[in-house]
């Protein structure tokens, strides 16, 4: 071993593995772990002397162990995080046996790339300020290696390091804008295992009630004009139209577009039979985070969409592929449109379809009530009514119900949250022979004061009804509002009082009321909203964007010229910095005005070096250019008197402007041919004498 | 004044002919009551040049031929038992004189050189718990062989220190040679040479060429000499405060030696070397010793900032 690691760079570099380790560890299994504390002491203790470094045997048993042990955990070894997993086992392995320059910079680079692979499954900001740390670390661990004196305690590597890494900020900041977004040259296995929260593609008693209990973002909205009031803020996610007497789930059509889309056809997108431009448009971008799942959340009737979203003939807006990743879109709504004004007999019957047998109770009244009002307008103003006035009770943890369960819900319980009151509405409906359907997605939404975008979370879950009308198509009802009209106007947190996020008293938005809280979660949230849309969703399309806004035209040339720049101004800075740290040169006039003259010299190819003092200076002008000699020996004669002899005022005043004059003067001329002249004179010479 | 110098500088030069530079640099030490180290290797008129200075400057004088044997009471002198006084008495040693001539003071062991080191910086003699002064003109000329030839100590650093120049004499050039080769027997020994300079005219050049003026201006020139030996590579340890002020004093004496009020930095120039060039370490990568070091003083830090 030519190279032995000095301690403090096994230490660093113990410890920028570390770093790179920490961020994985949630996903990792405990016996990673213990893998990897078990190889750090080792290696310590062998750098103490007290243990050994392991055997090839040894060695070649743990790593068939590891694959081993990988591969009865994943049951693969590909996919993303059981690769990880192999990466971090086999990294704390060469921890283990690192003992040259060479394990060492293995270890550094595998650490790097940790802290890479660490941004694939997440990228908000603690997250990234986290890598960015963690980069200084490992790269504190190079200079410990390569520091050559070790003095300055343990942290001087990192102080270095991170001085030299700030050094490469704006570089950062440049390449950020205008390194090339090129499509991934192979697909990432992503992390599909992972469950995300979100509606689910059926709906059963509880299951909003089970999302309201997270305060996960669902996704934020930014409205390019006016924001609509919070009663109107329904955005539709799913359309149920199949009920088994407990589980609504999407009708046959619906499921049948959601597969062609899945499927990725090419054809054009599923147009909705038809509706009637209501005139109400708006226009806004979602921001949706990652939730494994396919369908978009809507406000109206999206009249225009981005490329490669689909409408379905409910008019929800699907993409073609699960949500893995936060998507961004961007959609013009028709907030008042009629939807599907014509109702075909086919569709009509989908629409009205009940599990043959149940809930006769609820069927029995709504036949008796539809009789009684008439119109099917006054019918469901009827239902509303009731469910306004008998105690029905909004809540998140309602009885379980039985297998009629509309019936026990109605007549028994009357305990429930919106999925109940949605669904019991919506069987009233059918039963009574009106069209309606089930649709499940979020209300409501909190304004962000600063930046006015809305903020859609988890506990916004909602589900309400919509029924179908002759000449008005279909017409959203909400029976949740009838019952707690509170959960519409003000939000879930107002409507259930102390059940609001009773499971997780961590949740910031529990405290939604308290001044500073709100304050500093909006303010947070602010910020993760630019972080968003500024740095995670900038893309090759943004950048093309931007790069056209600052230099008009996106040409190679132009982005070359654009780099160049933005580089030569950062050696001018650091230049500039340089200059700057130099004491700034105060000379009194007889110098300058003395070094004027040596100037001229120099010019006139005599120059002073460095160490030449002005009277040793004036001794070589007169021995070389004995031309020049009267001025300038009297001159530096006068500029030593004023520099270093001790001068009076009235001696000072009249030898400074002596010097003075004297400089304006003296102007020597550059003695041309000095050479040939020199030698013609010695040739002269040698032919004179004898 | 300065006449008198030129002619004490031409009275030495008669028995070290050519040699005019060192014969004035050795003054400057002593005008500048600093001890003298001349350093060359054997038979370059090391010991002539030190009897002669003492001899002109009308000096009493004692030569000690350093060697390896030689103890410390050897130079400080012993206390005797009298018998007929029935107590101690003091037997001063050669160091109680006027102007110390330590021949080759390296070839002695460090115990008895640093013997010498309280009475170079006091002026005074502590033998067997008793402080005795010494002199008030109290000179050490010192000569040593270049410490690579055989059998030598080097003087310890603290003791290189204490001098405040250390001069080489170097060969004579071609005419002065040729002028010693053809002396023969004529030659001028030390013995003839005349006292040149009374002891009040020593002690008014001492008095007024320490009071030479030195402005700002070259005062900062100085600061730059020194900052530059502490900071920058090459140089293993820089000049300490008592260089500093070694060189100046050095520097006001040159300057009142060529008959100026005021130093230039030309008297500062003429002295850095056998000033400074013993107290300058290279260090580790840099091959060249202090000589080098002050060269590059020279060459490399500007007269103007």
């Amino acid at each position: 071993m030519s190279a032995q690691l000095p301690r403090r760079a096994l230490a660093w570099s113990l410890f920028a593995l570390l770093l790179g380790i920490g961020p994985h560890a949630a996903r990792l299994p405990a016996w990673v772990l213990l893998v990897v504390a078990v190889a750090t002491v080792w290696r310590h203790r062998v750098h103490q002397g007290a243990w050994s470094f392991p055997g090839r045997a040894v060695r070649a048993l743990l790593v068939l162990m590891s694959f081993l042990a990988v591969g009865l955990q994943w049951r693969a070894l590909n996919g993303l995080e059981p690769t990880v997993a192999l990466l971090v086992v086999a990294a704390a392995l060469k921890a283990l046996e690192m003992r040259s320059a060479r394990d060492f910079l293995v270890i550094v680079f595998v650490a790097y790339f940790l802290i890479a692979c660490q941004l694939l499954f997440e990228q908000e900001i603690p997250y990234a300020a986290y890598a960015l740390f963690a980069t200084f670390g490992v790269t504190a661990a190079m200079v410990a290696r390569h520091q050559g004196d070790p003095g300055g305690g343990w942290l001087r590597p990192f102080a270095i390091a991170t001085r030299m890494l700030l050094q490469a900020v704006p570089i950062m900041l440049l390449l950020f804008v205008v390194f090339p977004r090129i499509a991934p040259l192979w697909s990432i296995p992503q992390n599909t295992g992972g469950a995300r929260t979100g509606p689910s593609e059926t709906m059963s008693p509880g299951d909003v009630a089970r999302l309201s209990a997270s305060s996960e973002l669902a996704f934020r909205a930014t409205f390019d004009a006016a924001v609509p009031p919070a009663r109107e803020r329904y955005w539709r996610g799913l359309v149920l139209s199949e009920f088994d007497g407990r589980q609504w789930r999407q009708g046959a059509l619906s499921r049948m577009e959601s597969e062609l889309a899945l499927q990725g056809a090419t054809r054009p997108a599923l147009r909705p039979t038809s509706h009637v431009p209501g005139g109400a448009v708006s226009a806004y971008e979602i921001i949706l985070e990652a939730n494994n799942q396919p369908w978009l959340y809507v406000l109206g009737y999206p009249l225009a969409f981005d490329e490669g979203l689909r409408l379905g003939s409910d008019y929800r807006l699907m993409n073609s592929r699960p949500v893995v990743q936060r998507l961004r879109y961007r959609v013009n709504a028709d907030l008042a449109a009629r939807l599907e004004p014509e109702l075909g007999a086919l569709r009509r019957q989908s629409e009205l379809q009940l599990p043959p047998g149940l809930n006769p109770r609820a069927a029995a009244l709504a036949g008796e009530w539809r009789a009684a009002a008439g119109s099917d307008e006054r019918y469901i103003e009827r239902v509303l009514r009731w469910f306004h006035e008998e105690d029905f009770v909004y809540t998140m943890s309602p009885p379980l119900l039985g297998r009629d369960s509309v019936d026990d819900f109605l007549f028994g319980a009357r305990r429930g949250f919106c999925e109940h009151y949605a669904s019991a509405f919506t069987v009233l409906l059918r039963a009574a022979g009106i069209p309606a359907r089930v649709v499940v997605g979020y209300q409501g939404g909190e304004r962000n004061p600063w930046q006015g975008y809305l903020l859609v979370h988890q506990f916004d879950a909602h589900a309400w009804a919509e029924a179908w009308l002759p000449q008005r198509g279909w017409v959203r009802f909400d029976p949740t509002a009838a019952v707690a009209p509170e959960r519409i106007e003000s939000g879930v947190g107002d409507a259930l009082g102390a059940e609001f996020l009773a499971g997780s008293p961590l949740a910031i938005e529990r405290y939604r009321n308290v001044r500073l809280l709100g304050w500093l979660r909006m303010r947070w949230d602010t910020l993760t909203y630019h972080w968003a849309r500024a740095v995670l969703n900038y893309d090759a399309e943004r950048q093309t964007a931007l790069l056209s806004r600052l230099l008009g035209a996106v040409s190679p040339a132009r982005v070359v010229a654009l780099l160049l720049g933005c580089g030569a101004l950062a050696l001018l800075l650091v230049a500039a910095s340089l200059f700057g740290m130099r004491p700034v040169r105060r000379r009194d006039a007889a110098t300058a005005a003395y070094l004027r003259a040596c100037a001229r010299l120099a010019a006139a190819g005599i120059e002073r070096t460095r160490g030449e003092a002005p009277l040793a200076f004036a001794a070589r002008v007169e021995r070389e250019r004995p031309d020049l000699a009267r001025c300038f020996s009297a001159l530096s004669r006068d500029y030593a008197r004023l520099a270093y002899g001790a001068p009076d005022a009235a001696e000072l005043q009249h030898l400074t402007r002596a010097l003075r004059s004297a400089v304006r003067r003296f102007r020597p001329r550059p003695q041309v041919g000095l050479a040939i002249g020199a030698g013609v004179r010695r040739r002269f010479h040698t032919r004179g004498t004898p | 004044m300065q006449d008198i110098i030129e002619g004490v500088v031409r009275e030495v030069g008669k028995v070290l002919l050519g040699k005019d530079r060192q014969i004035r640099l050795a003054l400057c030490a002593l005008f500048s009551r600093g001890h003298l180290l001349i350093e060359d290797l054997p038979g370059m008129g090391k010991t002539t040049l030190s009897h002669a200075l003492a001899r002109v400057l009308g000096l009493d004088f004692t030569r000690v031929q350093f060697t390896s044997d030689m103890l410390p009471g050897d130079i400080l002198g012993v206390s005797v038992f009298d018998r007929n006084a029935g107590a101690f008495s003091f037997h001063p040693g050669p160091v109680f004189t006027e102007v110390l001539l330590a021949d080759e003071i390296n070839r002695s062991t460090p115990k008895t050189q640093s013997a010498l080191l309280e009475a170079m910086a006091e002026r005074q003699v502590t033998v067997e718990g008793e402080t005795r002064p010494l002199p008030a003109d109290f000179f050490v000329i010192a000569t040593q062989n270049p410490h690579t030839q055989a059998g030598t100590f080097p003087l310890p650093e603290s003791q290189l220190d204490r001098f405040l120049m250390r001069i080489e004499i170097g060969y004579p050039d071609q005419a002065a040679e040729r002028a010693i080769l053809a002396g023969g027997g004529n030659a001028v020994t030390v013995e003839s040479l005349a006292t040149r300079l009374s002891r009040e005219q020593l002690h008014r050049i001492q008095h007024e060429a320490a009071r030479t003026g030195a402005s700002a201006q070259l005062l900062d020139y100085v600061q730059r000499l020194v900052a530059f030996s502490r900071g920058a590579p090459g140089f293993a340890q820089g000049l300490s405060p008592r260089g500093a002020l070694a060189l100046m004093a050095a520097a006001r004496t040159w300057a009142y030696m060529e008959a100026r009020t005021h130093v230039v930095p030309e008297d500062v120039q003429a002295v850095l070397s056998a000033v400074t060039a013993h107290r300058l370490r290279a260090a580790g990568d840099f091959v060249g010793d202090g000589r080098a070091l002050a060269q590059r003083l020279l060459r490399e830090v500007d007269v103007f900032d």
